[in-house]
């Protein structure tokens, strides 16, 4: 994904338009099998803050960008301060928290595979095998 | 023995795990972690300990002036996921002891059986749930300040149970609440002897709502304290109450016999309601809590609270917390020495004072004010910067400890903290 994205930005030369592209839109995805056809930002929050245990979290890389924009966007809080959240949700067993996958695809297929899991990818990495229930603006 | 070895062996082997694996995830079932602090504090007084807990013999000030004690430790656990109805915990702490060592003993064991979404059920060794951060108390990283704020804190000293609990969880709109009970006992040595929590047992409430948090608490403990250094106190009122009953002086022999009775550590019964909450919209939060404590034998009654505040910039979050605790130690008049022989009255003098002095070095009153600030220097770590200003209660020693000749009660004392907190 990098890749177009530079090239794009030589191309515009423009850092303004550059700025556009790089803010990816972020959707959060669950399994096509999910009773949901929507969620709000409250209860996507909730799973990954460990709040609520009902659907098994997945993140994106740490080096993401897109991973800092989900949780600012989604729960208001940045890097250091969900690992301190889940330091003290880890260390007593209440719940565990977001497995990291490798990328985008990688989200994508284990959310395909596993009926309760959730992800959040960016909006082209979206395809037919999952289902978009909130996109993040 | 045995139980030591297997403590031992247990806390090496996930010390060893965790730093050998990292945060990795064996598989699904195993996941192995830990956590840390390595912190230095200074304390202005120099005729008595600044000290973790009560289950550390010295500290900073008298003894170091500079002192890594109070704070250090490290800690693994293993956390057992066999199904989605079955989980298991273990928790490892070593941190600076009673016996002047860092021996890591088992903080949790426990199995945890999820019967339905909304019901819980653990047993084994399972965290006394006494506060709001109860649970992660040694996890510096996942708190604000060095340490939670002593005055408070020290209150439930004892930090398991070995027992049974049980959660359940039930949502009403945006509102998640759950109750707690849990039942069990407790053994912890002390440098100057021994605590056995037998049982202690409680209830609590917590409801969360979006960013906020609401908690409130009972536990009830029957305690028994096994202090040698004190026992001579009950040996000299048992003694002196037989004597003086054999010499005719019954009401004063009575006196004696109640005041052993009435101060008595064993059996004590002692109770703690608390109420907490919590708010943490993102770029700051505040948080408060309080505790009532109903104490029994030389433990004194007590209040004690604190409000804590910060707010973020960037990496950092600066704090500011106010503390107090108020002991409600009472003036004992004791064996009235009018009309006893001059031998006799020496005796109960001495003993008179001896349940004062004892009265006011279980308990203690001071309040404080706090400042530092929090610094997530790199993923997974952070570094703590706390100064804090103790006022001594009148006549009390505080939070304080081995006391030294010359150390006047009451007072101000400085201490400054520098914490490194990490996980892996």
């Amino acid at each position: 994904m990098k890749n177009p994205m530079n090239k794009a930005c030589v191309l515009l030369a423009a850092a303004v338009a550059c700025m556009s592209v790089a803010q990816a839109e972020v959707v959060v995805i669950v399994n096509p099998k999910s009773a949901a056809s929507t969620m709000t930002a409250e209860q996507v929050a909730d799973i990954y803050l460990g709040k609520d245990t009902s659907l098994t979290p997945l993140d994106l890389p740490g080096s993401s960008a897109s991973r800092g924009e989900f949780y600012k966007k989604v729960a208001g809080k940045d890097e250091a301060q969900i690992k301190a959240i889940w330091a003290r949700l880890v260390f007593t067993g209440k719940a565990q928290p977001p497995k990291e996958a490798a990328s985008s695809a990688d989200v994508v297929k284990q959310v395909a595979a596993g009926e309760k899991a959730i992800g959040y990818v960016e909006k082209s990495a979206l395809d037919g095998s999952v289902k978009a229930v909130l996109t993040v603006n | 023995m045995t139980l030591r070895f297997t403590t031992l062996a247990a806390a090496v082997a996930l010390t060893l795990g965790g730093a050998a694996a990292g945060a990795a995830d064996f598989n699904d079932i195993f996941s192995v972690r830990g956590f840390g602090t390595s912190g230095v504090v200074h304390s202005s007084e120099d005729r008595a300990d600044f000290v973790g807990s009560i289950f550390q013999p010295n500290g900073a000030g008298y003894s170091h002036e500079w002192d890594m004690r109070p704070d250090t430790l490290v800690a693994g656990q293993l956390n057992m996921h066999f199904s989605d109805k079955f989980s298991a915990i273990v928790q490892a702490v070593a941190q600076y002891q009673y016996d002047e060592t860092y021996t890591p003993h088992i903080e949790w064991a426990n199995i945890k059986y999820q019967v339905t979404q909304d019901l819980a059920l653990r047993a084994g060794r399972i965290v006394l749930p006494s506060f709001l951060v109860s649970e992660s108390r040694f996890v510096g990283y996942a708190n604000p300040w060095v340490r939670p704020p002593q005055e408070l804190y020290y209150v439930s000293s004892i930090t398991s149970n070995d027992g049974v609990d049980a959660t359940y969880s039930f949502p009403a709109g945006h509102v998640r609440n759950s109750v707690q009970a849990f039942w069990g006992t407790a053994k912890s040595d002390l440098p100057t002897g021994e605590a056995e929590a037998k049982p202690s047992w409680g209830v609590n409430y917590t409801a969360e709502i979006g960013d906020a948090k609401l908690r409130a608490g009972y536990i009830a403990t029957k305690l028994n304290l096994h202090l040698p250094s004190v026992n001579p106190i009950f040996a000299g009122l048992d003694g002196l109450g037989s004597a003086l009953s054999g010499a005719g002086f019954q009401s004063a022999a009575d006196q004696a016999l109640s005041l052993a009775n009435r101060y008595k550590l064993d059996d004590m019964q002692l109770s703690t309601y608390s109420l907490g909450a919590s708010y943490d919209p993102g770029r700051w939060f505040v948080m408060a809590e309080g505790a009532m404590f109903k104490g029994d034998g030389f433990l004194a009654d007590s209040n004690s609270g604190y409000i804590t505040g910060g707010y973020r910039i960037k990496t950092f979050t600066p704090y500011l917390t106010v503390a107090a605790i108020k002991s409600d130690i009472p003036h004992e008049d004791g064996i009235s020495i009018a009309g006893l022989p001059v031998g006799f009255a020496a005796g109960a003098t001495g003993l008179n004072a001896g349940v004062n002095t004892s009265l006011q070095n279980f308990s203690g009153s001071q309040h404080s004010v706090s400042i530092g600030t929090r610094w997530d220097f790199m993923s997974n770590f952070d570094l703590k910067v706390q100064y804090d200003r103790l006022s001594l209660g009148e006549n009390s020693h505080g939070r304080l400890t081995n006391t030294q000749p010359g150390f006047v009660p009451g007072g101000d004392v400085d201490l400054v903290s520098i914490s490194v907190d990490f996980m892996f």
